[in-house]
This record gives structure tokens, sequence and C-alpha cells, in this order.
């Protein structure tokens, strides 16, 4: 049982957040490695993960957890120590994602106080057996002498020699005993290096006792002193000369200085060794100038901003001000530099809080990867867009939406390899995330080159399933598609692991329609299916000027506005259809009345006595005709509640609502769309 | 009978639309607020007042007499909107009475064959009769 003592709890936060991180670039290193091979640096990086696993693993009091990356990390120091040792691939990266996996999936049973610690022993004694062969492997080459190649190089003077030392069973502590065999050989002879090379690692000691201490060093003339030191020192069970072979003096025939090569050689290693903790060092510093901080706090923060981008708005268009008139001159010079200063600061959180949807993409490569290895699909996976931004609370939801798409499109939309074949296909099976962002929404696209849905047959599905609210016949083929989303419709005959089970893609869909989101189907039968999920950027705070029409409150964002006109009635152009237009400057636009499309009454009717605001979108632009114009604000955009846009609020060009400082409620218009919906 | 049986009971809030008792179990009930100023949201469903600012957030309004087609009438200051809540989605609905809130056992609940008119169970209490909609449908 996860009980942490007191004080542990809150550590228990920053333990989970930088495990994780560290086992999703785990994870990465060991997709990207599975194909292309494990580089030095590689090798490395997987054991400083796992060793870190270990040690806060540990200190959180978390023990399976940390013997089983203490497991993972002696592979890896094996690996690392012995480069040519040979292993199973395969068997190595099924035993390591299958340990990446036990590790997360205990991280999140770790909040629950209830949840008692998994046994990982079942995988810790695979991962042994693999250790033994690969040790195993190692033994055999000391046996068989090939380990000298390695303690030796060809330019070594015939006088180095290396001596292999084997310290006492019962020994403890036995790196210590090494650094002080060492230290007294050095006072005898002069040493070169030992294998392992550095005794202060953590898995030095256990490799010692495996495999005993190797020390190269200058041997001739000072065999005796050196015998004599180490049968000084305490805890030697036995030691060994290593023998060297007679072909590798060969070497020292060529005209090379070879005493100044390997001394070059070392001052390399040396540089090389420097170097790499400078870079280790750089890396830590950089690290540090990262910190973690809560999302919450950060909505805290938006929230607070959003409040003062209300106010200040509140007090520069109150009436009092506007009675003064013209004549509160610093005043207004205060308050144009306090709205930029509040303008930057509010730029400045939206930035603390976008990160690249790349984020959630990445993770997608490891599903991916594991239904290719079951389904054999061979599907490949592509992203599109991945360094657009957005609010890190909308990538996080994304998460589990693209998990269930990105599943049933493997599942379900890509056809098995014979399949495609039969049906002419010649392009690899492919998925692709992609994503845009495009007035105050971000748009994420999981489409696949797969078979393609067909809706008649979903209808039929549904029908039968007494899930249709209408007749067939009315709905349309978005409409029919659609209905896959709908509770208890994908109860396949044959439940697979990834899906069947008809609870995923409704609860997806009211997640994103929650945010104020939504998610479209469209198909090709043969082709493929494309599901686009819309999800406003979060609390967008836009400068709107506000119109009356009637009794309603609309604003338009001042980026959509070109200018605010009272039209002549020379410039104005009735068509026999009942259409408006208006001349400006030379180019005419269309009118659209408000009243008229949202069957709303209004206070004017001639457009002389309104006020026709000439906007744009893109380079079309139109004439939106009101009442009579209220103020220019700032005010945080809310998207509409799940309710309305599921009522297809947001296709009649309403993008949002906000309340103001002085509690109205306003409806912010998108130009775009309405100018598609009713021009 | 003995009555140290423990019966399961539930909290509902009852409401009056044209004269009709209709019941809300206390859950799904955020909050009962007066009627007031509702802004109109344009080419919604007749049925769809508009939304209010209820404590900074968004709530759309359903007019529970336009839902059940009756003809509309002048709301007074006895008007109420019941604030609901059903998954994480608010609904305000305004009806004409709030009456009371009160334990209900389980046993008094009796689901109802009918389909039409919205109604899933009946409370046939020594009061009245109470009709429990399903809200899902009628809520939408």
């Amino acid at each position: 049982m996860p009980i942490f003592e007191e004080g542990m709890d809150a550590l228990l936060d920053t333990f989970i957040y930088e495990s994780q991180t560290l086992l999703e670039s785990l994870d990465n290193i060991l997709i990207r490695t599975e194909k292309s091979g494990l580089e030095h640096e590689d090798v490395a990086e997987i054991f400083r993960i796992m060793h870190t696993v270990k040690g806060s693993s540990a200190m959180m009091g978390v023990p399976n957890m940390s013997e089983l990356a203490h497991k993972v990390e002696d592979l890896f120091y094996i690996i690392r120590e012995q480069p040519q040792v040979t292993y199973d691939g395969k068997t190595l990266y099924e035993l390591l994602f299958e340990a990446s996996d036990a590790l997360k999936s205990e991280m999140e049973i770790l909040p629950d106080k209830e949840a008692k610690f998994s046994d990982f022993s079942a995988l810790e004694e695979k991962i042994s057996a693999l250790l033994r062969q690969m040790k195993g492997e190692e033994k055999e080459q000391a046996e068989t002498g090939q380990s000298e190649e390695e303690i030796f190089l060809p330019t070594d003077p015939k006088s180095v020699g290396a001596v292999r030392i084997f310290f006492d069973e019962s020994c403890m502590m036995v790196e210590m005993r090494a650094l002080v065999v060492v230290k007294n050989l050095k006072r005898c002879a002069q040493v070169m290096s030992t294998i392992p090379e550095d005794l202060d690692d953590e898995g030095a000691g256990d490799y010692i006792r495996q495999n005993g201490l190797v020390v190269k060093l200058v041997m001739e003339g000072s065999e005796e002193r050196v015998a004599q030191a180490i049968a000084d020192s305490l805890n030697v069970a036995r030691f060994e000369t290593v023998k060297r072979e007679e072909t590798k003096e060969k070497a020292k025939t060529e005209p090379r200085k070879p005493t100044e090569q390997a001394t070059a050689a070392e001052e390399e290693k040396k540089s090389e060794i420097v170097e790499k903790n400078i870079g280790a060092q750089k890396k830590q510093s950089a690290q540090e100038s990262i910190i973690q901080v809560r999302l919450s706090k950060l909505d805290a923060l938006l929230d607070l901003v959003s409040e003062i981008v209300i106010t200040q708005s509140a007090v520069s268009s109150s009436p009092d001000i506007r009675a003064a008139g013209n004549s509160l001159e610093q005043f207004h010079k205060n308050e144009r530099q306090m709205r930029k200063l509040i303008d930057e600061l509010q730029d400045m959180v939206m930035s603390i809080r976008t990160v690249p949807v790349s984020q959630a993409f990445s993770k997608m490569n490891r599903v991916i990867r594991d239904m290719n290895n079951k389904l054999h699909k061979n599907v490949e996976l592509s992203f599109v867009g991945a360094d657009t931004e957005a609010d890190k609370s909308v990538v996080d939801i994304l998460n589990d939406p693209l998990m269930h798409l990105v599943r049933n499109a493997v599942d379900h939309g890509i056809e098995s390899p014979e399949e495609r074949l039969s049906s002419g296909k010649t392009e690899p099976p492919r998925v692709t995330l992609a994503a845009s962002d495009s007035s105050g929404e971000v748009i994420i696209s999981v489409i696949d080159n797969g078979k393609g849905m067909d809706a008649k047959e979903i209808l039929e599905k549904a029908r039968k399933k007494g899930l249709l609210t209408k007749p067939e016949s009315e709905y349309s083929e978005e409409e029919a598609l659609s209905l896959i989303m709908k509770a208890g419709f994908s109860t396949n005959d044959a439940v697979t692991e990834y899906s069947g089970r008809g609870v995923g893609m409704d609860v997806v869909r009211s997640n994103i329609e929650k945010v104020g989101g939504k998610i479209t189907v469209s198909s090709k039968v043969g082709e493929g299916s494309r599901f686009d999920l819309k999800i406003p950027l979060s609390l967008s705070i836009m400068e709107v000027m506000g119109i009356i029409v009637g009794e309603s409150f609309f604003s338009i964002p001042i980026d959509s506005i070109i200018e605010v006109i009272k039209p002549k009635k020379e410039n104005i152009v009735k068509n026999n259809d009942g259409n408006e237009y208006i001349l400006v400057r030379g180019r005419t636009f269309p009118v659209i009345r408000l009243s008229a499309v949202y069957d709303i009454d209004s206070a004017k009717s001639e457009l002389g006595d309104g006020v026709v605001i000439l906007c744009h979108s893109g380079r079309e632009g139109v004439c939106i005709f009101a009442d009579s114009i209220d103020s220019e604000q700032s005010v945080v955009v809310k998207p509409f509640p799940p309710y309305l846009s599921r009522l297809n609020v947001t296709d009649y060009g309403m993008s949002g609502c906000s309340i103001l400082g002085d509690g109205r409620i306003t409806i912010i218009l998108d130009i775009k769309t309405i100018m598609d919906k009713f021009l | 009978m003995n009555d140290t049986e423990k019966t399961n009971t539930r909290s509902i809030l009852t409401y009056e639309v044209n004269g009709v008792v209709y019941a809300i179990d206390i859950m799904n009930v955020i909050d009962v607020i007066e009627y007031g100023k509702v802004i109109k949201v344009p080419k919604m469903p007749p049925y769809i007042k508009g939304v209010i600012d209820l404590r900074g957030q968004v709530v759309p309004i359903m007019d529970m007499r336009k839902r059940l087609m009756l003809e509309e009438i002048e709301y007074d200051r006895k008007t109420c909107i019941i604030v609901t809540d059903f998954d994480g989605t608010q609904v305000g609905i305004i009806v004409e009475r709030v009456l009371e809130v009160e334990n209900v056992s389980e046993t008094m609940f009796e689901a109802t064959r009918r389909s039409t008119g919205y109604v899933s169970e009946i409370i046939s209490a020594k009061d009245g009769v109470k009709l429990v909609p399903d809200y899902e449908k009628l809520l939408g």
C-alpha cells in the first residue's frame, strides 16, 4: 500500500512528473533505436534514465519500481562497458518496452492510497535471464582470452601489462577495496587505466564481483612490487596477470612512436571525458533554468489577467470618462500606457501556456508501433504542422481522442496487406495527424488512407441498434457518418483489444464538446476517412466592437473591421431580389442585415439611419448593418456551452460569447462564417 | 408491517408547469434563481430562450412551456429558473413555480410505459401525482 510518509505526498507529484517525462523520452529513444540501432550516447542516456528512476523511486519508498529500474540499469551497464556483447535485439526491446510500460502504469496507481504495489518479479526474472546470458558470453570471452583485445592497445609498449584481481565473496564494499588496491598499485607502478573505468560508478561493484578488477599498468620491472601491493590489500581473493598475445608485439615495429601515441590517445580520452562532463554540466544548468509550474496556477494567472483586461476596459469606457470628453489628456496618455502593458502581460501569459501539439502527436508513435507489432499492417504515421502551438490545456485534452481515433483508424480503417493488394492500393497504409490554427480555433485532423466508411451501412447498423432519432432518409451523409460516435454503436462482433466495446467514441466526443469543440467526420469508401477536431483556443482575449441590433448586443472582432460608415443614399444599391449593396471608394460590397438573418427586431430600418460596419474576411468584404455602435472593448471570449454548439450555433456566425465588466452578455460574431452562411 | 426495513430515499425538487407537477432529483440541481434577463441567441430552436450569466458561466436556458408545446404566458415574480446539471452539461429550465424539496422513497417511483410527453416515471404520493420526466430526452 503506497502510504507515504508525511511530506512525501508533496514530493509525489514532482516524482511522478519527472519520472513520466524521463520514461517518455526513454520510449522515444527506444522507438528510434529499435530500427536504427543503439549508439553510444543512446546507451548512456538509457542508463542515466534508469539510474535516475531507480534512485528517485527508492527515495519515494517505491521498492518495486526501484528494483525493476535497477535490473534494466544492470543490462545497460553491461552494454555500455562491453559494447561488443551480443544479445537478441528483439528480446531486449520487448523487455525494455515491457519495463517502461510497467513503470508508467505503476505511477498511475501511486496516488491511490488503497492500491498495492504491483509485482514485477516475472518481468525481473526475464531480465535476469537476459543478463545471465549476456554475462555468460562475457565470461566465455574472458576465458577465450578475447578480452585482451580491449585491455591492450596494439600500440602499448611491451612494458605494459595488466592484472585481474578478484575479491572475497564476502567483501561488502568491493568498490572501496578496489579503490584502495589501485591506490596501492599507483605507489609502486604507473597505473594506466582500470576496467571498469569509473570505480565510483554504481554498477562498478557488481561488475567487479562478477568479472574481477582489471588494472592496466606498466609492469616491467615492478612485477614483484605489484604482487606485493595486491597481496597487502584487504579482501583480495586472488589475482592473475592478464596474458598478452605475442602477435600484438608486431605493432610495435612500426616507425611511429608508440608511447607517444598511447599518451596521445589518453589525452584524447581525457579531453573527451572533460567535454562530456562540461556537456553534462551544461545540460544540467540548462535544465536548472526551467521550473515546473502547476497548470492550475497558470489557469488562475490567466483568469486574473482576463479580469484585469475586462476591468481596464470598463475603466476606459466608463461613461464618466466619456462625459469628460477631451479634457483628460494626461489620463488618456496614462491609460494608453496601461493598455500597452496589459497587452504585453496578456501575450506573455498566453505564450507561457502554449506548447506545440507535437507533444500529443509524438505519443502516438508508441501506439502505432505496438499496433503494427500485433496487427502486422505496417502502418506509417506522419505528422503535418506538428509545431502548431496551442494552449497546454487544449493539448492535454488531445491525448485520449487521438489515441481512440488512431487506434480506430488502424484497427478498422486500414485494411490488411492482402486486402490492400487485392484492391489495387499501392501506397503504404498511412495515418496522418495534421494540425493548423485559424481564427481562434485549433484544428486537429486524423486522416487514414484505408477503406473508408459507407454511410448506408452505418445507417443500417444504427437502425438495427435502435439508435436513430429520425427517419433514415432525413440523415445527411455527415450526420450518418457521425452516428459511429453514438454510445452503443460500435459493439463489434469481435471485440478486439483496441476497440469495439462501444464506450470509446461517444466519450471522446463529449469530452471535446465540453471544452466547446466539435468533431466532424468525412469519408470516401475505398479511399479513407477523416476526423476533424475543432477546439477553440481557450480563453482568447480579443478586442471587439460592440454593436446594437434591437435588443441584442453583438460584438465584432476589431481585426475584422475595416471601417464604420454612414452610407449616402446615392451609394446604396438595391437589387430586385431585395438584396442590398453599398459602394465604398470604388468597390461594392453586399449588405447583411443582422435583424433579417437572425430574425430579431431592429430599431432602424433605413441603412442611412443606422450604422454600417464594413468588415472583411480575407480579401472579401461585407457590410453589416446595425442600429448603433456600443463601444470598443477587450473581452475574454468563452466558447458557447456544448449544449448550444451541438445545436450548430457556430454555423450561424456566432463564435462565442463574453460577459463584460458591466455584466452584459455579448455574442461574438465571426465574419467569415456569416459570409459563408448568409451570402 | 415491520417498518424497520431500510428503504432508499431520494431527494427531489418539485415544480409546476401549466398546473402540472413535475419532479427532478436534487442531485441534478445546481441552483434555483429568479427569472431575469435572458440574452437571446439567434437561430436556436424556439424552446431555447437564450443564455444567462451564472457566476461567470454562460448557461443555456430552456423554456419548459415552449418545450412542451404550450402557448407562452407572461412570467411573473414567482417564475424561476432551475439550473440543472446532467453529466457536466448545464441547462436552466424556466418553470412557473418551484414547490418544495422532499424525500421520497425509491419504491414510490414507478416507471411508465407511455413514451410521449417525456415522462419516464410517476410518483403517486398522497399529496398528489408528480411526473418525473426523462431529462435526457427532455433537455436533448
